[in-house]
């Protein structure tokens, strides 16, 4: 062997064990499959070279090792290429054509001793993987291209016919070291494109995961969100509830009596009709205390996805939340005045929200000043054309150092059972999704809560539809 | 004599029928919508027992027996009918002193057993102390 000969082969044994290094480095790192099989190819290259340096006979043998070593690394390349691209890799295909090319080429050399024609059947079916590969690649239009993967695809191309040269380089020297040469070139090349490759792959792997991480956190997020807001409810009814059960019994024990004085009346046959007609006009009078109450209480109870946001009457919405909130305020004594302009004002809002907005900011207010000396509460609505302001004042204060959290979530300054700390947080962000804002007026001497909602007068009588 | 029993409550369709029904079972009654004006007429008027409301605006039922309690001897004895059950309220300690207590709705029969009992047993009957 001469010495340049020599040196290129060092020189390529060199920059495949670098290959091998880099591989191994990248997959360390990225744990990537890709990387095992680029370390693969490499490790079947390097065979490959050593096969073909030490068999010198011209004979099948060499043409066995060396095409099968070809075979093996184009495969794994191919492999490679259809793993980054998402592409499955079409073995049946690869494999029939082997077997058949490894025959013929076999039956070929026994009875006709001509390397070149024989060795080029058997390499035709060993470079054929990469190239059904490619086109394998090239036939799905999952993604463009990126330009590395065409370099490659060109590259591969341009690699499969060199190594049929092979063919008729190898029985000529000169020739041989030549093809050694394009042979270092070529792997030069590919050395610098696959790492590239499995690196791209690894990092849009890693996109993809993390996109699909951050979809479902969004997910997540949001559910939890709808079960905060869930939960926030029902405890800002679970306040009402009390009151609610004594506004409701109270109308019961009404109803329970008139309906035992006109039993006794019947069992004991003094009908008097007036009377008869007296309790039972209480009756249904009672009744209808009672299924406002009910009435409200849906409202405001049912999920807020039920409905969509509608031109409604604020008036309305405000009058029946408040009516949940009387008897609480009755209860502990609170005197309570609502100031608004007369006639509906129509908006367009979600309603359960925006009296879950009202229901948070009275019982904020109700539990502020229940035990506290002075108990009052008023609640305005002003509006002008651009712009709704809904204030809730009462007549507490809020502890100057609680003021920056009282808006953020789970802040409160309640005891256990009595607060869950969403009820600002949630408002601020209704109030914000309906194109508002809310906030504590700090010009205020006692506590009070500003909702500013964009409005306008000059709606279409025909969107108002109220 | 007459036994003389004080009612105090808010609702006024509540005083109306557990009114008549007293009346109609011989009591002497006086009606009140809320614990101060039930105090008044607890000072003006002697009567031998109270059935109040406990949330009541102004006054409510504890309070009023707070300051009935402060009156010069015999004590009056307290019925107290009331919807809110359940609540914080209830939990007070004042309110685990009542001894006779009906929650509302409740049925008339209930409400005037538990008057009879007690104007019949005048020496049972004194709450607290």
């Amino acid at each position: 062997m001469s010495n340049a000969v020599t040196t290129l082969l060092t020189f390529y044994t060199i920059t495949i064990v670098i290959n091998i290094a880099i591989a191994s480095l990248q997959y360390a790192f990225y744990r990537s499959r890709v990387h095992i099989t680029i370390l693969f190819y490499w490790i079947g290259i390097l065979i490959a070279a050593i096969i073909n340096t030490f068999f010198t006979d011209l004979n099948f043998q060499l043409v066995l090792f060396a095409g099968t070593g070809t075979f093996i690394s184009q495969t794994i390349l191919g492999a490679f290429f259809c793993q980054i691209r998402h592409v499955s890799i079409n073995l049946k295909l690869i494999l029939s054509l082997f077997l058949c090319t490894t025959l013929i080429s076999y039956g070929v050399s026994v009875f006709n001793n001509n390397f070149s024609l024989y060795s080029l059947i058997f390499i035709i079916g060993a470079t054929a993987p990469l190239l059904i590969s490619c086109h394998q690649v090239l036939k799905s239009p999952l993604r463009p291209l990126t330009l590395i993967q065409k370099i490659f695809c060109f590259l591969a191309i341009i690699m499969s016919l060199h190594y049929t040269t092979w063919a008729f380089t190898r029985p000529q020297p000169e020739l041989f070291d030549l093809g050694l040469i394009v042979a270092m070139i070529i792997t030069s090349i590919l050395s610098i494109l696959t790492p590239t490759m499995a690196n791209e792959y690894s990092l849009q792997q890693r996109m993809e995961r993390l996109e699909t991480e951050v979809h479902l956190r969004a997910e997540q997020l949001t559910q939890a969100e709808q079960k905060l807001w869930e939960s926030n409810k029902f405890a800002s009814l679970g306040r009402m509830a009390g009151g609610i059960a004594h506004e409701i019994n109270n109308p019961l024990s009404i109803i329970y009596m008139h309906a035992e004085n006109l039993k006794e009346s019947v069992q004991a046959g003094i009908v008097d009709t007036e009377e008869v007609l007296r309790s039972t006009t209480k009756i249904e009078e009672v009744v209808e205390r009672i299924s406002k109450i009910t009435t409200n209480l849906r409202k405001v109870a049912r999920d807020k996805n039920t409905i969509q946001k509608n031109w409604e009457d604020l008036q309305k919405i405000i009058n029946e939340t408040t009516s949940l909130c009387n008897d609480r305020m009755k209860i502990s004594d609170i005197s309570f005045t609502l100031h608004s302009p007369p006639g509906p004002i129509p908006f367009y809002c979600n309603s359960i929200e925006i009296s879950q907005v009202l229901l948070n900011l009275l019982n904020n207010a109700i539990d502020a000043i229940e035990n506290t000396q002075k108990k009052e509460i008023h609640l305005t609505v002003e509006k002008d054309a651009s712009t709704l302001i809904i204030s809730i004042e009462d007549s507490g204060h809020i502890d100057p150092q609680h003021i920056p959290q009282i808006m953020e979530p789970f802040f409160t300054t309640k005891s256990i059972g009595k607060g869950t700390g969403l009820g600002l947080s949630i408002s601020k962000s209704i109030v914000e999704s309906h194109g508002g804002r809310l906030f504590l007026d700090m010009s205020s001497i006692t506590t009070k809560f500003v909702i500013e909602l964009p409005y306008s007068e000059n709606t279409l009588p025909m969107e108002k539809s109220l | 004599m007459k036994l003389k029993i004080l009612l105090v409550d808010d609702e006024k369709d509540l005083l109306n029928i557990l009114s008549f029904y007293l009346k109609k079972e011989g009591y002497d009654i006086e009606e009140a919508a809320n614990g101060l004006e039930a105090f008044e007429k607890t000072q003006t008027w002697h009567p031998n027992l109270i059935i109040s409301d406990i949330q009541m605006p102004l006054c409510n039922g504890l309070q009023l027996l707070e300051m009935v309690r402060t009156l010069p001897p015999p004590p009056i004895p307290f019925l107290f009918i009331s919807g809110y059950a359940g609540s914080d309220l209830m939990a007070s300690t004042q309110l685990k002193e009542i001894q006779h207590f009906i929650s509302k709705p409740f049925k008339i029969k209930i409400l005037l057993d538990k008057v009879k009992s007690l104007s019949s047993s005048p020496l049972d009957i004194a709450v607290g102390h």
